[in-house]
């Protein structure tokens, strides 16, 4: 009798406990990535191609191999255009260029013909902010308005390697461990050697629209990624993190559009460091970070990574979870980002996949 | 800051007592040049020396892997330097080396140390050249912020380099010419005293004398940062914009001529110390 009350009791505190375990503990599911293909085009077949006549309100620039153009998001071609050597391609002007080039003719959007010139020699590049050229022995950069003409200049007497323009001007990191910054005009407003390192040299920086925080990975022995920013008119190092291994070639170095957030190529994946609370956070992915593209309304970023084999694209949600991401045979690739929608381009096809949670 | 330049010209020819590089490509000969340090190239001095034909490539001395460029070439966002495939080496003593237009690259961004003579690649087509050439190389000197001509730290090679100094002229500062192969006779006052260079020639210093007294030596052994330019010295450090104005003049000098009779001494002396000089004798009133 009394072992049947004993496990009377039991059952009924079992019970009870069960219950408000049921209850208190169960919590909703995560919201997923989700990934929707929309479309796959062929950049060479002529069926993808805008009709002529046609007006197209969004066009999205890609360069893959010797192609470069637009797209829209609807799944059309607006321009196609093979280069033989290299070329430069921007949201609103395009060049292509030959080995020995001293002229280079420019093209906006939506022109067939140049509507200018750039003269000089050496290799342009068009990012969304202007026109640049670094001059023949790699040593020198010009940029140049968007009517060809020459702004500023400057001659140094080691190379280029890595390069980065804003609103607020340009930093270029050089091969010695200098880091220069100029503004629009080509005043030199600021000369920043990081050092920490046996052997100085930059190898990624960037410098925030606002101009008023510069970031770079420098050295070789010991490498380090370095963020800097500006308070009362003075520049001064606020964080920097000794990298695992050197990387020995140029690496990207990529501040968020809100500046809240720096991205830094690493030898063994993507660092992110909170440029306010200075937390940083090293994320391992396979391959060599050539991309970074923020999906603002989704709190996402991804990734594209070129691997021995191919390229993989990573989603990094927040600051620093890895959320998924896929791998896949290419020779060339590029990745863009329109609203909450991912295209990536794969050799001759461009696809568009849209981004949600659920 | 001629001080400076003289010092550091001083310290590079010591320097090349005790470190001295060895050539970055086997069978060099006078004729395996495109371009040679401090000549004209675009509208700036050229920095590197070029050699003419593609050949295997080695490192000119022992050094650490810098950076290796040119993995990135294509891909989107990223610039394309005018060195093309490239590899950097750092050296004792802060000098670093440049291995430019590489076509291919035996040496990955992995290699941390390479002995003198590791082969790095093979040179090609991969940066900015203007007609036929191979590798681009470059000595560079990041204790003195000053990039060197190759030349200077090469082994002597014996060839006979030929000068040839011709199509003199000065210009007056409004700018008036006078040919100084048709007219010996001009106003007094300064001027620019220029000759007609050859693209396959080029001096490694030229030395201007007025009766008998050097005014102006004109040397390409180093480039060094002036202002925002590139520059060479002499008495005043001369840009790229000063030597190479126009067509293809090239600045000798910066003189001013007295009434009277002036002889006018040009020389040009190749790295090796082969000489040419020419005299004019100059009327002038």
């Amino acid at each position: 009798m009394k072992l049947k009350e004993n496990i009377r009791l039991c059952l009924i505190i079992g019970s009870i406990f069960l219950v408000l375990y049921i209850l208190f503990a169960a919590s909703p599911l995560g919201q997923e990535l989700q990934l929707s293909p929309e479309w796959t085009i062929d950049i060479k077949d002529r069926q993808y191609f805008l009709e002529e006549g046609s007006v197209a309100q969004v066009q999205i620039p890609f360069k893959m191999g010797q192609n470069m153009g637009y797209f829209t998001p609807e799944g059309k071609i607006s321009l196609l255009e093979t280069f033989p050597f290299k070329a430069t391609i921007s949201s609103s002007y395009r060049a292509s260029y030959s080995q020995n080039s001293s002229v280079v003719q420019f093209y906006s959007l939506d022109s067939a013909t140049p509507i200018g010139e750039i003269h000089g020699s050496g290799f342009p590049f068009f990012t969304e902010n202007g026109f640049f050229l670094f001059g023949v022995g790699g040593c020198s950069l010009a940029q140049y308005d968007y009517s060809g003409n020459k702004i500023w200049n400057y001659e140094n007497y080691v190379p280029i390697i890595s390069f980065s323009s804003s609103p607020a001007g340009v930093a270029v990191g050089y091969a010695d461990g200098t880091v220069l910054v100029f503004s629009p005009t080509g005043e030199l407003l600021q000369t920043f050697e990081p050092g920490g390192s046996s052997f100085p040299v930059i190898l990624g920086v960037d410098l925030s629209d606002s101009g008023q925080q510069l970031a770079c990975v420098s050295g070789i022995d010991r490498q380090r990624f370095v963020l800097a920013q500006e308070k009362n008119g003075l520049t001064k190092v606020v964080y920097h993190h000794y990298l695992e291994m050197d990387q020995k070639e140029p690496v990207l170095v990529q501040f968020s559009q809100d500046e809240d957030y720096v991205f830094y190529g690493t030898s063994i994946g993507i660092g992110i460091l909170d440029c306010s609370s200075l937390e940083n956070r090293i994320i391992k992915l396979e391959g060599k970070i050539l991309s970074v593209q923020e999906v603002p309304n989704l709190d996402l970023v991804c990734v594209l990574a070129k691997n021995k084999d191919g390229y993989s694209v990573y989603f990094i949600e927040g600051f620093g979870n890895l959320v998924g991401g896929f791998h896949f045979d290419a020779e060339v690739s590029f990745i863009s980002v329109q609203d909450d929608s991912l295209y990536v381009g794969k050799d001759n096809t461009i696809s568009k996949m849209k981004i949600m949670f659920e | 800051m001629k001080k400076w330049i003289l010092g550091l010209t001083f310290f590079i020819l010591a320097s090349f007592s005790v470190f001295a590089f060895t050539w970055p490509q086997t069978d060099v000969t006078v004729d395996s040049f495109a371009n040679f340090f401090g000549q004209k190239r675009g509208e700036a001095f050229c920095n590197s020396l070029i050699f003419l034909s593609p050949s295997e490539v080695v490192a000119a001395e022992k050094g650490t892997v810098l950076v290796v460029t040119g993995e990135n070439s294509g891909e989107m966002g990223w610039f394309e330097s005018p060195l093309g495939n490239s590899v950097i080496l750092a050296h004792d003593d802060e000098m670093i080396s440049v291995y430019g237009n590489l076509q291919t690259m035996d040496i990955d961004s992995s290699a941390k140390y390479l002995q003198a003579g590791r082969l790095i690649g093979t040179s090609g087509s991969s940066g900015w050249q203007n007609g036929q050439s191979g590798l681009e190389f470059q000595i560079i000197d990041t204790q003195k912020d000053a990039t060197i001509n190759p030349l200077l730290l090469m082994p002597q090679i014996d060839f006979y380099q030929r000068l040839r100094i011709q199509g003199i002229s000065v210009v007056s500062r409004d700018g008036t010419e006078y040919d100084l192969r048709v007219r010996r006779t001009v106003p007094p006052g300064r001027y620019s005293l220029y000759f007609q260079r050859l693209n396959e020639e080029h001096p490694y210093s030229t030395t201007v004398s007025i009766n008998g007294a050097a005014v102006e030596t004109v040397t390409f052994d180093v480039l060094t940062k002036s202002k925002n330019m590139l520059s060479v010295s002499g008495k005043r450090q001369f840009t790229a914009k000063d030597v190479y104005p126009k067509g293809q003049k090239q600045l000798l000098a910066e003189i001013s001529l007295a009434q009277g009779r002036n002889t006018l001494n040009i020389s040009a002396k190749s790295i090796n110390g082969t000489e040419t000089s020419l005299t004019y004798i100059l009327d002038v009133r």
